[in-house]
C-alpha cells in the first residue's frame, strides 16, 4: 500500500474540474431549512433536550440544548428508562384499544413529546411549554437516523449512536437560536 | 410489480439489447447493500488493512465489468490506448455512469510523473458512513480505488489506487481523493507515443 499525508495532495496540478466552490461538504438537503423555517414561524420553539431510546428502553442518543433543563448523565439515563417504562403502562391502562402509548405529556414547566418509530425506537423531545411543530420535528430526526445511522455499517444496532454525520447534520438543522440557519 | 407484462424475458443474457435502460437505481437500497458489504468483510478481517484490500476486490470487479460495458456501449467497441484518455474517461464517463456526475477534479502529480487524482467533496459511498475513531485513515472509497483499478487495469493501464480523506480548509468534512499511480511500462509505453 502506499502512504501519502494530506501535505503532499497540494503537489497536483488540475487537469480537470468540476464546480469546485468553497461550498460546504455536507449539502443539507434544502427541505431541511424550509422545514427549520416553518419551525420558526411558530414563535420561539425553545425545545430543551433531544432523546433516542431503543426498543429495551436503553438511551443510545441524548443531546441538550442550552442551559435550561440540562441535565447530569446519570438523570438522563433514569429520565429514558423511566419514560420507557410509562410508555409501556399507558399503552396497557389505556381505556381505547389499538393504543400506542403516550405521544405528549404536558407540565407545568415543559411539554414531552415522544415518536415512536416501527421498531420500537422512541424519539422523545422535552421543550418549552406550548412549542408546536415538534412531532414534525422527531420525524425529521427520525429520518435522519435512518439514513445516517443505520446505513453506516460502524454502528451497531440497540447501541449509543456515535455517527459524526449524523451528529453534524442534527446541529447544522435543529438548533436553538436557528439564526444561522435562517441566513441561508 | 410495475409494468413487469411489458418487460421482454430474454433467456439468454447475449440477446438482451445493451441500450442503457433505466439507469437509476434507489440510493437507500445502494446504501443498505453497500453497508452489509462492508460489515460482511469487517467479520471476515484482522486488521484494517486487509479491510480496505477486500473492498478495492469487490471494487476491481465492477471496474472491469464496467469498462467491458462501456466501451461497447459508448465508444464502439474501441478503448483508449492513451493515459490521458482513459484517465477522462475514468473520471467522465464512469463516473456518471456509476454516480450520475462527472468527478469533480481529475489532477496530476507535479512531483511525480506516475501521479495522478481524482477528488470528490462528497463520494456516493462514503454519503451516510461515518468513520469510527478508532478507525484512523480508513475511507471506504477503498471500494471505488477497486472500480478505478478494475477499469485501469482492464484498458492495460496498471496502476495501484488507493482513497484517502484530505482535509479541505473551512469545511467540517474532509473530501476523498483517489489517488492513482501508475506502473513504470505505462509510462514508458506512453513516453514511446509520444
Amino acid at each position: 500500500m502506499v502512504s501519502f499525508n494530506s501535505s503532499e495532495f497540494a503537489k497536483f496540478k488540475i487537469i480537470k474540474s468540476f464546480n469546485i466552490e468553497a461550498a460546504t461538504v455536507i449539502q443539507v438537503p434544502r427541505w431541511v431549512f424550509r422545514f427549520s423555517k416553518r419551525l420558526l414561524g411558530f414563535g420561539m420553539a425553545a425545545i430543551y433536550s433531544l432523546y433516542i431510546i431503543n426498543k429495551s428502553g436503553g438511551l443510545i442518543y441524548y443531546k441538550d440544548y442550552g442551559s435550561a433543563g440540562r441535565m447530569d448523565t446519570n438523570d438522563t439515563l433514569r429520565v429514558a428508562s423511566l419514560w420507557h417504562s410509562m410508555h409501556a403502562i399507558s399503552q396497557q391502562l389505556s381505556p381505547v384499544s389499538g393504543c400506542s402509548g403516550i405521544e405528549l405529556l404536558q407540565a407545568d414547566t415543559f411539554d414531552l413529546h415522544c415518536f415512536q418509530s416501527l421498531t420500537g425506537t422512541k424519539f422523545f423531545a422535552v421543550c418549552e411549554p406550548g412549542t408546536q411543530q415538534i412531532e414534525s420535528l422527531l420525524k425529521f430526526v427520525y429520518e435522519l437516523y435512518t439514513d445516517y445511522v443505520l446505513k453506516n455499517p460502524f454502528y451497531e444496532i440497540e447501541m449509543p449512536i456515535r455517527c459524526e454525520l449524523f451528529d453534524i447534520i442534527l446541529t447544522q438543522s435543529v438548533q436553538k437560536d436557528r439564526v444561522a440557519l435562517l441566513g441561508q | 410489480m410495475i409494468g413487469v407484462g411489458k418487460i421482454k424475458q430474454y433467456g439468454n443474457v447475449l440477446d438482451k439489447p445493451l441500450n442503457k435502460g433505466k439507469t437509476e437505481v434507489s440510493l437507500s437500497a445502494f446504501a443498505f447493500l453497500f453497508s452489509e458489504l462492508v460489515q460482511y468483510n469487517q467479520t471476515q478481517v484482522d486488521n484494517i488493512g486487509e479491510l480496505e484490500r477486500r473492498l478495492e476486490d469487490a471494487g476491481y470487479a465492477v471496474g472491469a465489468r464496467v469498462l467491458e460495458l462501456l466501451c461497447h456501449r459508448d465508444k464502439g467497441n474501441r478503448r483508449e490506448t492513451r493515459l490521458l484518455g482513459i484517465l477522462s474517461f475514468v473520471h467522465s464517463t464512469v463516473w456518471k455512469v456509476l454516480f450520475g456526475k462527472v468527478a469533480d477534479s481529475l489532477e496530476k502529480g507535479t512531483e511525480h510523473e506516475d501521479e495522478y487524482m481524482i477528488s470528490e467533496k462528497e463520494l456516493l459511498v462514503n454519503k451516510f458512513i461515518s468513520i469510527p475513531k478508532d478507525m484512523g485513515t480508513f475511507n471506504c472509497g477503498a471500494f471505488v480505488a477497486g472500480i478505478v483499478r478494475g477499469v485501469l487495469d482492464g484498458a492495460g493501464f496498471p496502476a495501484v489506487v488507493t482513497a484517502h480523506f484530505v482535509p479541505m480548509e473551512g469545511q467540517q468534512r474532509p473530501r476523498t481523493t483517489i489517488l492513482i499511480k501508475f506502473a513504470e511500462e505505462v509510462l514508458r509505453r506512453e513516453a514511446r507515443l509520444g
